[in-house]
């Protein structure tokens, strides 16, 4: 019953694209006992879901930008079949600090743009309809 | 650079995240479509959750094949999750968007730091 509970709140958040993911794998690790590559599975798997319960509002509601999914799902996934085959070989011991170094950028970049909206009070739009 | 050009860049850049990482596509990707595509912030994270899950899924099946995806523990939280995206997506509009900026910003942090190992999860 906590893991569904759990798993709803977090599903919340993911389904946000604010990142909820990193939640779950932390519940996943801390208070299930489930090992760090375990977690990572499960959260890829539960992303459909989450997505799923989403989308069809999101669609409905004219919320994404079709010219800009189609071409990034497709290299998407041909750069993420390459990257899963290749990490077999390589460690990430170089790739991940490379990209967490790049995450707090952009993260402190994304907290500071907030701030900025807060003041001119935009950044949102009507929504389209399809 | 065309729009479609872009796209493709953004997405490969996710994709590679998602396949060699397992998981922080999203955290990329929405700034990148905000600030590079041009997508208005909510319609940036829409999409990037529209985009991550093909990716997902993809790599789900590399863990599966693995052994690394255990479904008996995995279902009661799939379970929750299609409650949870189906609860978020109905809220989704409702979150004004510097707060929806902040989660977002507060998790590229919280992950940044994880990857550079200053944040040790359980084990």
């Amino acid at each position: 019953m906590t893991a569904i509970i759990a798993g709803l709140l977090a599903g919340a958040l993911s389904s946000w694209g604010v990142g909820g993911g990193a939640l779950l794998v932390l519940y996943l690790t801390m208070f299930s006992s489930v090992p760090q590559s375990a977690a990572q599975g499960i959260n890829l798997l539960y992303f459909l879901p989450v997505a799923a319960g989403a989308l069809l509002r999101y669609i409905r509601r004219g919320l994404i930008e079709f010219p800009v999914l189609w071409p990034a799902a497709l290299s998407g996934l041909l750069t993420a079949g390459a990257a899963a085959y290749l990490s077999r070989f390589a460690g990430d011991t170089l790739l991940r600090p490379a990209f967490g170094g790049l995450l707090i950028v952009m993260g402190v970049r994304e907290l500071w743009v907030s701030f900025r909206q807060n003041e001119k009070n935009e950044g949102d739009e009507p929504p389209r309809t399809v | 650079m065309s729009i479609r050009q872009k796209a493709m860049l953004a997405g490969g850049l996710a994709g590679f995240v998602n396949g060699f990482l397992g998981a922080g596509a999203g955290l990329f990707l929405v700034p990148i479509y905000a600030a590079w595509l041009k997508l208005p912030r909510r319609r940036a994270l829409a999409t990037s959750v529209a985009t991550v899950a093909p990716l997902c899924a993809l790599s789900a099946a590399f863990y599966y094949a693995r052994g690394q995806l255990p479904m008996q523990t995995a279902w009661p939280y799939l379970l929750g999750g299609l409650c949870g995206g189906l609860a978020g997506g109905a809220l989704f509009e409702r979150i004004p968007v510097k707060w929806l900026s902040r989660a977002l910003a507060a998790f590229m942090i919280y992950g940044g730091l994880h990857m550079l190992g200053l944040i040790k999860r359980g084990s």
